[in-house]
């Protein structure tokens, strides 16, 4: 079967809009708790090969040993992303996406980069967390990283 | 233990946007080309494996779009969701338990129906990781840099991937993205993600794809060209992408050691002949053929260099233009083993390789190839 010139495809434009309720669990609620009270990221460290886990991970019968990790860190690669992304983050394009490991942890983790020009970005620099001035319970209680500045004393 | 072969296959064009079709007319279209191909109908089907999935859909359980026209009707029918690749395998284990004769196999997606930003930022937990906003392709980017930076890679080492795979695509009449260009056009192409560029990232396509297998015992009644299965591996990595090394795979080394040992493979650059991989993003070709151990680690560039790879070396590597050629999600993984068998059936027409009889078909998904299936297939039994 094929189109006459003068008939149209129907295409039924919608969207999904469903709200959800996701559980962080004691492990993650505990991370978030640390960020809000006290602007301080805590991560776990595996009872049985020592790493400390960044984000940190639920250990068998509550044996969680807690450790605070960074606030600085190093950047392991990183991506300028020049396409809108969802409005989840509110953050204006554009985006630098990077993976940091943070002093104490032996994993990296994925944030993002701010007040940094995007062409100044490089894999091994220093950057350190800049916290949100309000904590909403999600990953942009810590709101980037910005590259941590040499203190001269 | 029965042997198992692929004794038909059928796939559609690849396009950006097919609204002239819904999915199961999609689906319909592939499984009756397979149907006129074998001379066969609904009776010679004993159950059925698809690979869709609900978010790319928008529906819950995807298949039930497609159970009509891939005829489910009072049989057996259940899904992946995830990559073709998984669903042959799922598809071989249904015929292994006794239980089936025959498995059609068959996968359907279209990227032109949802938001591919968001589905992909989808694919990240909602803890920890989805409200930064990144998606695969940003995942990939950082991927794409790791890798070029650990092996003094360039830029332009990406883009002969894209050349190379962009110009077989010329000769494949279902790709969709086929271009005969050179390195400084590749690189001229709109930077996307740094340091991928347009042309380094897969283009988002709908299609669909169908596989018979058949017991050894009914595959003449099917063809008198069987492929057959004769090794297989998939294995996961970790899911958060910093808790894995991503210069490197461990599950893509796994799952090759298991499927050359099941397939009594000892030296993959010299036993194949032809091989057809999941490169969603250019830098995944170099590393995926290192890893499937064609080439030293940060010397998968070599393979196209010395042209080792290209249509009509010594080994073919994406002679149908790969995934940068097409790239329907769930869908490619399963192109790549339709197309290997293509190839083994010395059907694969203006990019067939010549006297192929051992090929690897590999399948991934999961932001930067958390998890992956290599296929090794057989014209010989």
């Amino acid at each position: 079967m094929s189109l006459q010139p003068d008939e149209e495809l129907v295409v039924y434009k919608s969207s999904m809009r469903i709200p959800y309720r996701w559980a962080a669990g004691l492990i993650a609620s505990k991370f978030y708790r640390h960020i809000a009270q006290e602007k301080k990221i805590y991560a776990t460290r595996c009872p049985k090969t020592q790493k400390v886990l960044m984000p940190p991970r639920k250990s068998p019968n509550g044996t969680e040993d807690w450790v605070e990790v960074g606030p600085g860190g190093e950047i392991k690669s990183f991506t300028v992303v020049r396409y809108p992304v969802p409005s989840l983050n509110p953050t204006t394009l554009p985006i630098v996406y990077a993976l940091i490991q943070l002093d104490g942890a032996d994993t990296a983790f994925v944030h993002q980069l701010g007040e940094i020009e995007t062409d100044k970005v490089k894999t091994g620099m220093r950057v350190t967390a800049v916290f949100a001035e309000k904590a909403a319970g999600n990953i942009l209680d810590i709101q980037y990283f910005k590259p941590e500045t040499v203190e001269i004393v | 233990m029965h042997r198992v072969a692929i004794v038909g296959v059928a796939q559609t064009k690849f396009a950006a946007e097919k609204i002239d079709q819904n999915y199961a007319e999609l689906a319909y279209e592939v499984v009756d080309s397979l149907f006129n191909q074998l001379g066969i109908g609904h009776s010679d089907i004993d159950n059925i494996v698809t690979a869709s999935s609900d978010f790319w859909d928008g529906r819950t359980i995807s298949s039930m779009a497609v159970q009509d026209a891939v005829g489910a009707w009072l049989k057996s029918e259940t899904k992946v969701s995830s990559d073709g690749t998984l669903a042959v395998l799922y598809g071989m284990m249904r015929i292994l338990s006794g239980s089936f004769g025959t498995t059609l196999v068959l996968a359907h997606s279209k990227s032109s129906e949802g938001n591919q930003t968001m589905l992909g930022n989808a694919v990240f937990d909602p803890i920890y990781q989805r409200q930064l906003g990144f998606d695969l392709v940003a995942a990939g980017a950082m991927q794409a840099r790791a890798y070029l930076e650990k092996y003094n890679l360039t830029e332009a080492d990406l883009a002969e991937v894209v050349v190379k795979n962009l110009g077989n695509a010329t000769y494949n009449p279902n790709a969709q993205r086929a271009m005969s260009i050179t390195v400084e056009d590749a690189l001229k192409s709109n930077l996307v993600a740094d340091p991928l560029r347009e042309l380094d990232i897969a283009p988002n396509s709908d299609g669909a794809c169908v596989l018979l297998l058949a017991r050894e015992d009914l595959v003449s009644k099917f063809t008198d060209k069987p492929v057959w299965l004769t090794g297989v591996g998939h294995y996961q990595d970790n899911y958060y992408l910093g808790d894995r090394d991503l210069t490197t795979s461990k599950s893509l080394e796994k799952a090759a050691a298991k499927a050359y040992s099941m397939a009594g493979i000892i030296n993959p650059r010299k036993e194949l002949n032809v091989v057809e991989l999941y490169d969603t993003f250019s830098h995944q070709e170099l590393m995926w053929s290192e890893l499937l151990g064609l080439a030293e680690r940060g010397r998968g560039i070599d393979l196209i260099r010395s042209g080792v790879t290209k249509l009509g070396g010594e080994l073919p590597v994406n002679p149908s233009g790969g995934v940068l050629g097409a790239h329907a999600m769930f869908v490619a993984g399963l192109v790549r083993v339709a197309e290997a068998a293509l190839q083994l059936r010395g059907e694969a027409g203006a990019y067939q390789v010549e006297g192929a009889s051992k090929a690897l078909a590999h399948g991934t998904v999961g932001p930067c190839g958390q998890t992956h299936c290599v296929w090794i297939l057989s014209n010989e039994k």
